[in-house]
């Protein structure tokens, strides 16, 4: 009986490349798998989390890029840093907030939270949505203390959509604790104000219900607009890309 | 006057140069090493071929004889440059040594990891594909093939297999079983099998509980999670949850606990504000 034998194909110059440059591009494709498919640019990120939801490209009308944090780790004197991106789209009816997270300058996955906003569930004429001001995300360095200890920082930033034509300056007054806090912010391209409160520190969650009053100005300084509510909370908050 | 060594006075030298002056232009080292050894083994087998055929020759006139058959070196020397583009020779170089890095780089670190270094690794709920389009593996958890494959225990009231499937985002979300069962206590379960799978494993989708809206015919909501019905301690009935996932899909069972009686259809829909997509589930296809 004849044996069976199986020859592979002999292969030339040409088709030897072509082999050795898919294999490559296999082996490249399951180690950038491995590290969960990290994309280059932030923006990037933040379009592939839309995608990841099923939900159409949305506008983007604000990307806070933080400096980066410090982190130190035990032995090393060098830190590691991160930057940390916000990004604000606005869709048919809704507003989303993806933060990306520890995103190393290089090779790999920054984590990924997703906050959605129901717009058309809220009453007054401009949305208001809340993100955390991510900057003060940082690692200090405790010299009087043993090792190094992480701390996370946030704060509460507020941000105004659907401005009315021809408002150039927004003011935001909220209270908390008999506490009145006033901040005012200028209007991006975008058309949207962006209004910070580094005081009111600690998760953001912590300034859900608390009364706002948002006044909206023009170029003659007239107000536009003024409007009450309580700072919303987001309708979902989806961490993307963990798996329990 | 020191006497020449055998190499450069004897038969060998002008071969060598013959060869020497032939391969000259092939500028890809490898190539040039290559070529010039099938030159001189050719030579050398027409050298033998002329002392077997004309046995009185000298080596030199074998040798000379044999290299003007050839034909002029230089002439020979071109078209073999012509025919080994170097270019070629060092892509070859840089693939395999692309390759290489890539098979260390890969292997190496997948071996530092362990299990967790191969894909799905040692998580029971990976799979490469849903083949049997039930949660999970056959063998794994068979439990999932008594919910939804029609048998005859009484509590299963009936199976589905709605096959639904719809394109968004480039996605396809699938509705691709389902099966109502009966608790202890008359409370009526609902089970559905629903799938996203694309081909851009980079990219692929997932499903958030949040944003399912459930009603029946009768005008019921069914909640989900903290939304939904708990038990007495607590425990959550009614939920969306993973069960199944691979590079390209991810499997999820919708449990919903308190189905009316009465109720003959089911409405998801799926979307943050509005609907992203919607399945209808019709009790009455299903048979039990």
């Amino acid at each position: 009986m004849k044996k069976f034998q199986f020859h592979l194909p002999r292969l030339g110059r040409r088709g030897k490349i072509l082999r050795n440059l898919l294999a490559t591009l296999l082996l490249l494709t399951l180690i950038w798998g491995q590290f969960l498919c990290p994309l280059f640019w932030p923006e990037w990120e933040f379009r592939r989390a839309e995608r990841r939801l099923l939900l159409p490209p949305s506008e983007v009308v604000l990307h806070l890029d933080s400096p980066g944090g410090r982190i130190y780790r035990e032995g090393q004197s060098r830190p590691i840093l991160r930057r940390d991106h916000q990004f604000i789209g606005v869709g048919d009816g809704y507003a989303i907030t993806v933060a990306l997270k520890d995103r190393p300058p290089l090779f790999s996955a920054p984590h990924v939270y997703v906050e959605t906003w129901d717009l058309s569930a809220q009453e007054g004429k401009v949305k208001v949505i809340t993100t955390s001001i991510a900057n003060l995300y940082a690692d200090w360095r405790r010299e009087a203390e043993e090792g190094f200890l992480r701390t996370y920082r946030f704060s509460m930033g507020l941000v105004a959509l659907d401005l009315p034509a021809g408002t150039v300056q927004g003011e935001l007054t909220v209270e908390e604790d008999g506490k009145t806090y006033q901040t005012d912010s200028g209007v991006n391209d975008a058309g949207v104000c962006l209004f910070s409160f580094p005081h009111l520190e600690g998760d953001v969650s912590f300034s859900y219900g608390l009364p706002y009053t948002l006044r909206l100005y023009g170029q003659d300084g007239a107000v536009l607009l003024e409007q009450t509510g309580s700072i919303p909370q987001s309708d979902a908050l989806i961490t993307i890309g963990f798996r329990s | 006057m020191k006497e020449k060594s055998d190499r450069e006075t004897g038969p060998e030298f002008s071969l060598d140069q013959w060869l020497d002056t032939a391969v000259r232009g092939i500028r890809f080292g490898p190539d040039r090493r290559a070529v010039r050894a099938e030159l001189y083994g050719h030579l050398e087998d027409k050298i033998a071929d002329l002392r077997r055929i004309f046995p009185d020759l000298t080596d030199q006139e074998a040798q000379e004889r044999a290299l003007a058959g050839m034909g002029d070196a230089a002439e020979i020397g071109k078209q073999l440059a012509r025919v080994h583009r170097p270019w070629l020779g060092y892509l070859w170089r840089v693939s395999q040594v692309l390759l290489a890095l890539c098979l260390v780089w890969y292997l190496g670190f997948n071996i530092s990891l362990g299990d967790d270094g191969w894909p799905g690794g040692d998580d029971s709920d990976f799979e490469w594909w849903d083949f049997d389009g039930l949660p999970y593996d056959a063998g794994l958890i068979d439990w999932y093939r008594e919910i939804y494959l029609p048998g005859d225990d009484p509590d299963q009231l009936l199976t589905l297999s709605p096959d639904l499937t719809t394109r968004i985002g480039g996605q396809n979300v699938s509705l691709l079983r389902g099966a109502l069962w009966e608790e202890d206590g008359g409370a009526r379960v609902l089970y559905l099998h629903l799938r996203v799978d694309s081909w851009k494993f980079w990219e692929l989708g997932e499903l958030e509980g949040d944003w399912l809206t459930i009603t029946d015919d009768r005008g019921n909501t069914y909640g989900l999670g903290l939304e939904g019905p708990k038990t007495e301690l607590g425990g959550l009935l009614s939920s969306l949850s993973g069960r199944g996932y691979g590079p390209f899909h991810h499997c999820y069972v919708l449990k919903l606990w308190g189905i009316d009686p009465e109720a003959e259809r089911l409405r998801l829909d799926y979307g943050p504000v509005g609907s992203l997509f919607s399945f209808t589930v019709d009790f009455e296809e299903g048979a039990a």
